[in-house]
């Protein structure tokens, strides 16, 4: 794998900072880019598919078995009937005919049926265990095992409380959801407002996370930027960045000073 | 307090948005101008992953489904050069896949893997160590038919081989499905959960996760059920995983080591502009009004 010429660096470089001038205001360098990002994924995508899906799983057979069955029906030949395949998944496209919209709806029970198969395997493999995994005793030894018929490991203090916690929370933010009826008596109200609590500390979890996970995707730019980019960059680029960016700052400080716009009247 | 600096307080709420954005890049870029380390602590979630890919028998491969590309390169790949690079060391021999999520899946896992054996591992071999099969379509549909035969789904490898040509492949000569599969780590920014139900819950073989730190809420649930061995979850997960690998803070390259610091320190400038954030709108609120 060679390393990219500086052609290519300087490319990424001013598409990255184009891309991150959006930070400043929405502008048509921003929209420009990521139009063609979306464009050049959208046909390298439909390229890829047809070299390593389409092409050799569904187009080579389905074109050996109509040699095949020109040659009289030599051995292979079964592979024509991929065509049917391909003849149901032109189906689809009736969806943009009033009259022929009916054909399209063929497939589409096919795929609603296939997909309700798959969905009742997925989820019970997916949340069986799960389901399991919240029995847990509130007394455990080390191991995990219970008190009563658990194994001769001891007692653990820490897996008890961590099972406390575990089917506790569980509970509360269960009654949270229970809207089927009133919250009358004081246990069911302080346990809906507990696992309200409880919801609030796990969103707070995903904040977190998604902070994360924005930040790594803007560091490893810079690290791009600064690494990468920094080295090759001439003196003279760095003067002129030096004298429009002040010049950009004082701007910010005096559009800052101006009524506040929001997201929206900026886009208009 | 005075009414003036209660003013001054509440004026906190009001910090346009573009000198926060300037903070968090100067507090991020800081690290990577001036060198310097933070200690990692090893998060039980990565140590498992760790232990259950360097229990890898020899006759066995691990099926590594990288499926990310520039989009979220930033956690993704420290966390496949971490993983690729243990198994390197090691000797477990590994297929990657790519599957459903992006065509550029197969060219970033190469990138990866090409600076690594540049760099450290110039005796591994394309087609003895590692295999990569390229970019495939369908979910639960193609983990089956990669469970039960894996020349259904895929003819060729990301080179052209076919997977029955022993002279470039040696390595798929003993790889026809999931009988021959130790574990499977899935690296994308969302892993595809029908890895579990389709494969695990199927035929038991182990799932891993590799997966951006805004989906790793999701997933911790499947960690208390065994139903995942293990996950590394963004550029702590890497970060973590590396420090596993190399004891020696020294020896530590991953991209993920790389970006630990600077996101301790932007996370840092975050939580002040929070904190701040809520004196001014305390500050606000003591003295009447919201602004």
């Amino acid at each position: 794998m060679t390393n990219p010429a500086p052609w290519q660096i300087w490319l990424a470089a001013l598409v990255t900072l184009g891309i991150y001038s959006y930070l400043w205001n929405d502008n048509r360098l921003y929209r420009m880019l990521l139009n063609v990002m979306i464009g050049l994924g959208v046909g390298y995508s439909f390229i890829v598919i047809w070299k390593n899906v389409l092409g050799p799983l569904w187009w080579q057979p389905m074109v050996r078995g109509l040699e095949a069955v020109a040659h009289g029906f030599a051995p292979g030949s079964a592979g024509a009937l991929w065509i049917l395949v391909g003849l149901l998944g032109t189906l689809w496209y009736f969806q943009f005919s009033r009259k022929y919209l009916w054909l399209s709806r063929i497939v589409i029970g096919m795929t609603l049926g296939a997909g309700a198969g798959m969905t009742f395997k997925q989820q019970f493999l997916l949340n069986a265990p799960q389901i399991t995994d919240s029995f847990r005793p509130l007394i455990a030894r080390a191991d995990g095992s219970p008190l009563l018929g658990g194994t001769s490991a001891p007692v653990s203090l820490w897996m008890s409380v961590n099972n406390i916690i575990f089917v506790g929370t569980i509970v509360c933010v269960m009654v949270y959801f229970l809207f089927s009826f009133e919250h009358k008596t004081a246990l069911v109200r302080g346990s809906a407002k507990a696992g309200r609590w409880l919801l609030m500390i796990s969103f707070g979890a995903f904040f977190g996370n998604t902070v994360m996970t924005r930040m790594a995707v803007f560091l490893e730019r810079l690290q791009f930027l600064v690494d990468d980019w920094s080295p090759i960059v001439p003196a003279w680029f760095w003067a002129l960045a030096g004298a429009t960016v002040p010049a950009g700052v004082w701007m910010a400080i005096r559009r800052a000073a101006q009524p506040h716009k929001n997201e929206g009247d900026a886009r208009e | 307090m005075g009414k003036q600096m209660l003013n001054a307080l509440a004026r906190l709420q009001n910090i346009d948005r573009r000198w926060l954005y300037l903070t968090l890049a100067l507090a991020c870029l800081l690290p990577f101008v001036v060198k310097m380390r933070l200690p990692v602590y090893v998060s039980p979630e990565t140590r498992e992953l760790f232990n259950a890919i360097d229990r890898c028998p020899p006759d066995k491969v691990v099926l590594v489904d990288s499926a990310w590309d520039a989009g979220s390169l930033g956690e993704n790949w420290g966390q496949v050069e971490v993983v690729f690079d243990h198994m390197l060391r090691r000797g477990i021999k590994f297929v990657v896949i790519s599957l459903d999520i992006t065509p550029l899946g197969p060219q970033f896992a190469d990138k990866v893997i090409s600076k690594l054996v540049a760099s450290k591992y110039p005796n591994r071999k394309y087609g003895v160590d590692w295999v990569n099969l390229g970019f495939t379509k369908g979910d639960w549909q193609a983990m089956q038919q990669i469970a039960k035969d894996i020349r259904r789904q895929y003819k060729r490898d990301s080179r052209g081989w076919s997977l029955d040509d022993a002279q470039h492949l040696p390595l798929m000569q003993r790889v026809h499905n999931i009988d021959d599969v130790y574990m499977i780590y899935s690296v994308t920014y969302s892993p595809m959960e029908n890895w579990i139900p389709f494969v695990h819950g199927v035929y038991g073989t182990p799932i891993g996760f590799g997966c951006a730190g805004i989906q790793s809420t999701t997933y911790y649930r499947y960690i208390l059920s065994r139903q995942l061995v293990g996950m590394l979850v963004g550029v702590r997960g890497a970060a973590e995983y590396d420090a596993l690998l190399y004891p020696d803070p020294a020896r530590r390259t991953s991209l993920g080591t790389h970006l630990i610091v600077p996101q301790a320190f932007g996370h840092t400038a975050i939580i002040l502009a929070v904190v701040l954030g809520n004196i001014g709108f305390f500050a606000a609120r003591r003295r009447g009004g919201s602004r």
